[in-house]
Parts: C-alpha cells; sequence; structure tokens
C-alpha cells in the first residue's frame, strides 16, 4: 500500500518537474536564460517575425452570437468574477500555509502544523471549483465573443498553451503537498515537504501572472498598432503597462481576501462546536486567520494607488473618468466597504479581549477608542453631494449640507481614515498588551512616551487635515495628505519598537483562555467575509468597466448590443447575485471538508465477509 | 442548522445593506451610451449650427471638458483664439501652423507639436504632452467634427470664426456605425423633459419646479443659442435670482444632435 | 505622577518637533512652503 502510494506520487513529481522545465522552452518570448533550447527559442522567434498578424476586426451587432433566454455580458462577467473569487481564494490558501507551516518547523509546535494542514484541506475542492469555473469563463468568451477570443489567442497563443500546461504543474505539486502531508513529515522530508509549498507558491503565481497580462493587455494594449496589428513581441504584450501594477496588487488583496474566507470557515466552525477543545481550536484559527487578513489589508491601498497612477501615466483620459468621471461614485461605496471592513476588525480585537485575564486593565480606554472609530467611520461615510428632491433641495438651500457638507471633501476624509488606521492598531496593541506585565523597570516611562507619541501624532494628523483642507488651497490641500499618512506610519512603526523593547522578558498573565468569545464576535469574521467578496466585486466592475465600450482600449471596439457601461445600481446588483452564488458555493467546499471524515456504519447492508 | 441560518441571514442583509445602498444612498449616473457615428447633413448647416455642433462635441463624444476645466489639468480654452497667436510666436513653438486655425487643428492630432508649459507630462520637462490625438481610437473624431469644434473655439473666444463647413462628408474608416447604444432615441421632446425630469426644477410641460427659471414662456425671452448653451454648458451664464452649480452640465453627452435640437425647437416654440 | 508627567512632556516635546520636521520636509519636496501663501 505505501508503496503503490510513494510509486504514484514520485511519478506525478516527475511529471511537475517535467511540466515545469519543458514549459520556457516553448516560449520564444521569455528570458533566455530560462530556456533549455535556445535553437528552438531563435527558429520560434523568427518564424514570429515572419507571420503577418491581422488587424483587429470591426465587428457589428450580428457578430456576437447569442443564446435565447441568456445575457452573455452577465454571464461572461460572473463567470469572471466567481473564477477570480475562488481564485484568490485558492493563491492565497497556499501563501499562509507555507508561512505558518514554517512558523511550525522553527517553533516546534504541532499546533501550527495541523493548522497549515487544515487550510489546505479547505482549499483542496475549491482548487477544482476554480478550475470549473475557468473553464466557464473560456467557453463563454468562446461561445458569446468568438472574435475578441480569436483575436487575443492570435496574439497570446504561446502563453496561453503554457497556462494550459502549467496546471500538470500545479495539480501534481497541490496533491503532492496535499496527500503526502502526513508522509512528509520530519528531518529532511519536513524541508522536501516545505519546498513543495513554495513551488505550489511559484506555480500558482506563473499562473496568475499570465492570466493577469491578457486581462491587462486589453486594458493598456502593448506591442500593437493603432489597427491592432500584432507585431509578435509576446513579451511586450505580456509586460504591458499595466500588469506589473495589478500583479502586486493582486497578490496583496489574495492574502488579505483567503484570509477572511478561512476567518469565516473558522467562524462556522467555532459556533458549531460540540466541545471546549473545539471551541478553543476554532477561536485561534480565527484569530490567525483574521490577523493575516487585516496585515495584508494595510499595505493594499499603497498598491491600489500605484495601480491608479500607473493608470494615469499610461492614459490621462482613463485615470479621470476612473476617479473623476462616471466611476468617481463606487470609490464612495468602496469606503464604506472599507470602513465596515475597519469596524469589524477592531470589534473582533475587542471581544478578542476576552480571552485574556489582564485584559481588565484597558477596559476603561475602550470606550474612547470605540467613539473615535465610530467618529471617524462616519466622517469617511458622510457625502459630499447629497441625493435630494425639488423640495429638499429648497428647504436646505443648496445641494450641501451646511454643517455635514465640509465634513464630506477629502481632508476630512483624509483625517477620518488615518485616524481609523491608526485606532485600528491601537486596539492590536492593547490586544497583544492585554495578557502581559512588563517586567523592565522603565515600563511606567516607556508608557508615557507611548502616550506622547500618539498624542504629537494625532494632533499633527488633525493640523495636517484641517489647516490645509480649509484655509490653504487646493494644491496645498492634496499635498498634506502625504505627510498625513506618514505621521500615521511613523506612529505605528516608532510604536512597535518602544513596545517590543518594554515587553522583553514581560510575564504571561495567565495562558489565553481561546474559546472564551462571544458568538457575535464570529459575525465580525462574516461580515470581513462577506464585505470582502462584495469589493472586490465591485473593483472588478470597475476595472472592467473602465474600458467602457472597447474590447482592447482604443483598438478594438467592442460593437454588442451590450456594449453600454452598466450604471452603479445595475453593477451593484449583479456584483450582489455573485457574491451570493460564491458565498452559496463556498458553503459547499467547507461542508465537503467536513463530509469526508464523516463514516455511517451500515447494519446488514454489505454482505457478510470472510470464513 | 440554526446557526447556517443565523449566518445565512446575516450575509443577505448585509448584501442587501451594500445592493440598497448601492441603489438609492447614492446619485445613479448612467454613463454616456457608446458613440454612435452620427450621419452629418452638413450641406443644410448653417454657421451657427456648425458651431453647436463643435459645442456638443466638445462636451459630448470629444471628452474635451474632462482635462480642460478649472481643475488645472490642462489649459483653459475660453481665449484660445486670441491666445493661439502668442503661441505661434512662442520660441519653443516647433510646429507647422501658420494662423490659428492650423495651430488648433495640429493641436487636436500632434498635441505634443507644442506644449504650454507646465502641463506636459510629469518628468518630460513640457516636451510630451497627456492630450491623446483626438483623431485616433478612444476619440476617433472626424475631420468634419474637428472642424467643428475649431469653429466652436473661434467662436467662443469672440475671435473671427474662419473655419469653412466641409460640403462632403469624409470616408470615415476608423468606425462603423454601431447598433450597440443601451437606449432607444427619444421620439419627442416631451418624452426627453419627463425622462430627465425637468419639471422637477423648472416649471414647464405642466410641472412646476422652483430651482430653475419658469420656462412656461421661455421662447419669447430667449433665443435658441441660448437655449442650447443652457443645457450644454448651463454655467456659462446664470440668470438673475438662481444659483450657478445647480444644473447638471451631461446632457450634451447624453442627448443625441437631433435629439437635443429637438428640445431647442421645442423651448423657442413656448411663446 | 512624576515618574509619568516628565517624560511624557519630554517625549511630547521631541515628538512634536518630529512631526514638524516631517511636515516641512514632505511639502518643501513637493515644492511648497510650511505656511500657505498664495
Amino acid at each position: 500500500m505505501q508503496n503503490r502510494n510513494s510509486k504514484t506520487i514520485y511519478g506525478a513529481l516527475f511529471i511537475a518537474v517535467f511540466a515545469l522545465f519543458l514549459l520556457p522552452s516553448l516560449v520564444p518570448g521569455f528570458d533566455a536564460s530560462l530556456a533549455f533550447a535556445d535553437e528552438a527559442a531563435v527558429s520560434a522567434a523568427a518564424e514570429a517575425e515572419a507571420t503577418t498578424y491581422p488587424p483587429a476586426p470591426k465587428l457589428t451587432a450580428a457578430d456576437y452570437p447569442t443564446i435565447p433566454g441568456v445575457n452573455s455580458r452577465v454571464t461572461v462577467w460572473l463567470a469572471a468574477q466567481l473564477h477570480l473569487w475562488f481564485g484568490a481564494f485558492v493563491l492565497a490558501v497556499p501563501i499562509f500555509v507555507f508561512i505558518i507551516e514554517a512558523i511550525g518547523m522553527a517553533t516546534r509546535d504541532k499546533r501550527y502544523d495541523n493548522m497549515a494542514y487544515e487550510f489546505i484541506k479547505v482549499s483542496i475542492t475549491a482548487y477544482s471549483l476554480t478550475a470549473i469555473l475557468g473553464g466557464l469563463l473560456a467557453f463563454s468568451l468562446i461561445l458569446f465573443y468568438p472574435d475578441l477570443f480569436r483575436y487575443l489567442s492570435t496574439i497570446f497563443k504561446e502563453s496561453m498553451f503554457v497556462y494550459a500546461l502549467l496546471f500538470f504543474a500545479e495539480s501534481a505539486v497541490l496533491y503532492i503537498y496535499y496527500y503526502g502531508w502526513n508522509w512528509l513529515q520530519g528531518g529532511f522530508k519536513k524541508w522536501v515537504h516545505l519546498t513543495l509549498g513554495l513551488l505550489l507558491n511559484a506555480t500558482g503565481a506563473m499562473l496568475m501572472f499570465m492570466a493577469n497580462s491578457w486581462t491587462t493587455f486589453m486594458m493598456s494594449p502593448a506591442a500593437v498598432d493603432a489597427a491592432g496589428v500584432f507585431n509578435g513581441d509576446s513579451w511586450a504584450a505580456i509586460h504591458n503597462f499595466l500588469w506589473n501594477p495589478i500583479n502586486i496588487h493582486r497578490v496583496i488583496a489574495n492574502v488579505a481576501y483567503g484570509g477572511s474566507i478561512v476567518g469565516a470557515y473558522a467562524a462556522f466552525k467555532f459556533l458549531s462546536a460540540q466541545n471546549k477543545d473545539q471551541r478553543a481550536h476554532y477561536d485561534w484559527m480565527g484569530y490567525n486567520a483574521n490577523f493575516i487578513a487585516i496585515a495584508a489589508l494595510l499595505p493594499l491601498p499603497f498598491a491600489g494607488y500605484y495601480l491608479t497612477a500607473e493608470m494615469y501615466a499610461y492614459s490621462q483620459q482613463m485615470g479621470i473618468t476612473l476617479m473623476g468621471g462616471v466611476f468617481a461614485w463606487i470609490f464612495i461605496i468602496q469606503a464604506v466597504l472599507i470602513g465596515a471592513l475597519f469596524l469589524s476588525a477592531n470589534y473582533y480585537l475587542w471581544c478578542g479581549m476576552g480571552r485574556s485575564e489582564g485584559a481588565h486593565r484597558y477596559n476603561p480606554y475602550m470606550k474612547y477608542l470605540a467613539v473615535v472609530i465610530v467618529g471617524s467611520f462616519l466622517v469617511w461615510f458622510t457625502p459630499h453631494t447629497l441625493v435630494l428632491t425639488n423640495a429638499e433641495l429648497k428647504s436646505l438651500g443648496g445641494p450641501y449640507h451646511a454643517i455635514l457638507g465640509p465634513l464630506g471633501i477629502m481632508p476630512a476624509k483624509n483625517t477620518a481614515v488615518n485616524l481609523l488606521i491608526l485606532f485600528t492598531f491601537l486596539s492590536f496593541m492593547f490586544y497583544r498588551r492585554a495578557n502581559k506585565t512588563a517586567t523592565v523597570s522603565w515600563a511606567a516611562q516607556g508608557n508615557a512616551v507611548q502616550a506622547a507619541l500618539f498624542t504629537a501624532g494625532i494632533i499633527n494628523i488633525f493640523i495636517l487635515g484641517v489647516y490645509y483642507g480649509y484655509f490653504t488651497n487646493t494644491v496645498y490641500k492634496v499635498a498634506a495628505s502625504i505627510p498625513q499618512v506618514l505621521t500615521t506610519l511613523v506612529i505605528i512603526v516608532v510604536s512597535v519598537v518602544i513596545d517590543s523593547f518594554m515587553y522583553k522578558g514581560a510575564k504571561q498573565v495567565a495562558p489565553l483562555h481561546w474559546g472564551r468569545v462571544p458568538a457575535r464576535s464570529q459575525y465580525a469574521l462574516f461580515l470581513l467575509a462577506v464585505s470582502f467578496t462584495w469589493l472586490m466585486g465591485l473593483m472588478g466592475y470597475v476595472r472592467s468597466g473602465i474600458r467602457q465600450h472597447w474590447h482592447v482600449t482604443n483598438i478594438f471596439r467592442d460593437n454588442s448590443p451590450d456594449a453600454f457601461t452598466p450604471g452603479l445600481g445595475y453593477a451593484a446588483n449583479v456584483i450582489s447575485v455573485g457574491t451570493i452564488i460564491f458565498m452559496a458555493m463556498v458553503i459547499f467546499v467547507f461542508w465537503l471538508s467536513t463530509v469526508s471524515g464523516r463514516k455511517s456504519t451500515a447494519a446488514g447492508y454489505w454482505k457478510e465477509q470472510g470464513a | 442548522m440554526n446557526n447556517f441560518l443565523k449566518v445565512a441571514i446575516f450575509s443577505l442583509l448585509m448584501i442587501g445593506a451594500f445592493t440598497g445602498y448601492s441603489n438609492f444612498g447614492i446619485p445613479q449616473i448612467e454613463p454616456a451610451p457608446p458613440p454612435v457615428e452620427e450621419k452629418l447633413d452638413l450641406g443644410a448647416m448653417t454657421m451657427d449650427q456648425f458651431i453647436a455642433l463643435g459645442d456638443k462635441i466638445y462636451h459630448g463624444k470629444g471628452t474635451c471638458t474632462l482635462c480642460h476645466n478649472e481643475m488645472g489639468r490642462a489649459p483653459m480654452l475660453d481665449k484660445i483664439g486670441t491666445v493661439a497667436h502668442e503661441r505661434l510666436a512662442d520660441p519653443n513653438y516647433k510646429g507647422e501652423a501658420t494662423n490659428v486655425e492650423e495651430y488648433l487643428h495640429e493641436s487636436f492630432v500632434k498635441p505634443s507639436a507644442y506644449v504650454v508649459p507646465g502641463f506636459g507630462k510629469a518628468g518630460t520637462n513640457d516636451t510630451e504632452s497627456p492630450m491623446p490625438d483626438v483623431s485616433a481610437g478612444g476619440i476617433g473624431m472626424s475631420e468634419a467634427e474637428i472642424a467643428a469644434v475649431i469653429a466652436y473655439l473661434q467662436d467662443i473666444s469672440g475671435t473671427e470664426v474662419t473655419v469653412a463647413i466641409p460640403t462632403e462628408v469624409p470616408e470615415d474608416t476608423s468606425e462603423e456605425e454601431s447598433e450597440g447604444g443601451g437606449r432607444k432615441p427619444y421620439e419627442s421632446a416631451e418624452e426627453i423633459i419627463a425622462a430627465f425630469s425637468c419639471g422637477s426644477c423648472h416649471k414647464i410641460a405642466g410641472e412646476e419646479g422652483e430651482m430653475g427659471p419658469d420656462l412656461t414662456h421661455i421662447g419669447a425671452l430667449r433665443g435658441k443659442d441660448h437655449l442650447r448653451r443652457s443645457l450644454l454648458d448651463p454655467n456659462v451664464e446664470i440668470t438673475e435670482g438662481f444659483m450657478e452649480g445647480m444644473m447638471p452640465d451631461t446632457y450634451g453627452s447624453q442627448l443625441s444632435g437631433k435629439e437635443l435640437e429637438m428640445l431647442v425647437e421645442y423651448l423657442a416654440g413656448l411663446k | 505622577m512624576k515618574t509619568y508627567l516628565l517624560p511624557f512632556l519630554g517625549a511630547l516635546i521631541v515628538f512634536g518637533i518630529v512631526f514638524l520636521g516631517l511636515d516641512f520636509t514632505m511639502m518643501n519636496l513637493q515644492g511648497l512652503s510650511l505656511l500657505f501663501h498664495s
């Protein structure tokens, strides 16, 4: 039995390695140092130059096949979005499983290893669903947008072929990694296992980067002329303007998202736990998942900022339409969703304080934190332009509220979000401190310094927001947001440093009571997962919608009956339907991971064995 | 099961909240439909109508106002007819235009020929313009449309309009007539007035809006040029006693040329 | 009390200067002065 399994596994390992090394030689445009067959690469490149490529076709509505009762655009939209949600999840899980497994190896604490194993178990079914949805997406494109698919596959034929082959590697590595978990334990074998985890991440990332290039090509085409004629340079088409910004953004966002989905899994298992041990286990899992999600959430705005800046650099028009034109309101909704994420993250932390015996020391401060965080959220959320009826306009005397209007503009929002980030960090700091008693002699002074750091920083944030925001001009107003956010970062970094020194050798008040949290804290984790999902759907709408009536921006016009850019309400409805479908599928995935452990004894069903 | 139901209901409520907010909590701005190649009946146009066409393109298909506004991203064009002379005389001018009309045309198709100081792409020291070639891809203005916008720009600067109305619509090979659009054309001015709820701010067609001027006899008070201007760029001239920045300025991109003219005719007839 | 108040005030001044310096540097790097003048 053992022998047969290991033979299968070695065989799969061979295929994986074979696939990985075969691929570079097939792609002429790849970095030559990777290619085994240099000659093959050179002749392939020469062949590419000799081929003439067609211009982008000019389509009419008749060129778009339809199936009665099926809305082509919504089908592709939902297939793509569902594929992305699942894809994000299955790419994220290996990242933190790798990290958790490594931590387990470093601390020799088997709980980490067990948790990593449980995470990867959850994602196995999700993996096949990702592939199914990818297939649905590909079929939908072929069926409903055949000319577009032909155009893109002509340009990207090599990378699309490699993409398909790479799934052999991805599947092989994933299955060995998962099925071989208990086999590859201890010493050298554990290192092999960890390396497989690394390989899994590398293959997964490569798959995502390739698919990203096709989508970003549609937004910011490269290696094609104004008529859409491809010049043969595959690599140039792949690393178009928006490729790297999307790559970075998606890697970070995937981690945040994956953490939130696993958190929801842990939350549900916590609520249905049968005994104290199970509650403790799932509470611990939820906490770790939440930590991962929030930690990855913090650098995300910068990745998003980079993406938008590159969009502006590629095409001012595209950038302005995104932030100042019809899509501007989307970012208000995004703001609301992010505010909800922060609220739930903080609420979860506050509920979690109850795990510690020493938390009561911080109870008096919690209400102030709550006031600031909720207040900041409300300011963050306050719109500038109001939706008013005629009568309301009259009674208000204008489109802006006299008192709340000034809170609706960017300086107020920037101030609010900086406070939101800062006080969320403070919540986390209190949580970490709750279970420790400092033993250094200068603890009181250290606290004084911390308090001064926060006081000075918060005053600075307010001055930057209020003075430059309301008493200077637009240029100063915008410029002040940079030192404002740097202030927040400085406070966080310096505070962490001070605390790390202050709590060196600190005494633990008592072991944490994992499982001692109210049930409502788990709903904060659900809120996180649902909000994240919906937010991703919203951003997907923006990313695709920014192309407006183009299949490939400025090159290949969309002339289908559904070419119109949908309004926000319509988009929200589609996103919500997608979110519900996704949640249903995820529940199915979670349920499956519990089913495999179940056994039913069917008395009297099977024939009597033996003798 | 109980837990499952509670979680499911909680999730559905949240999704409902986001959907509700997106549908009812924020203004529902309908993005402009994909631009349709319009058949221009140039032979029958007067210069005024040609300038009006330029006005409509400037505020609509040309997407000019996206950048050429007070936010400082691109130079203001309200005096371009007079300013152009200075640009041509600038030692940094490297283009081939010899008069205002040629300068404007060159700015449309080769914007980097001359970059107004301070408006170049970051890091290019004002040698590269962020403005796209309007005759290509994304905006895809035809020669006739470019000529119309030049006429409009000369007109608003108060200078002489030197552009001649093209006698033929040139073969436009960049786009075919697209059937996609997203909505049926409006059949009457009343339909437009109802669709855009003009009556919520104006007294018109039986409604009693009070935020904007009374339009019941507007045809007797204002000429067609003013009416057209008020629809395309309402803030250019605000009637005494009313507030600036209240009337939407998106009608230029939301109505086709025919629909706009239909509405103007209707309003002019309200005597 | 004294063990807390003095370090607090001292650190407040130090951090105040740090943040002022941060503001000054970042505004200057963007070509602007600390205090507004049109």
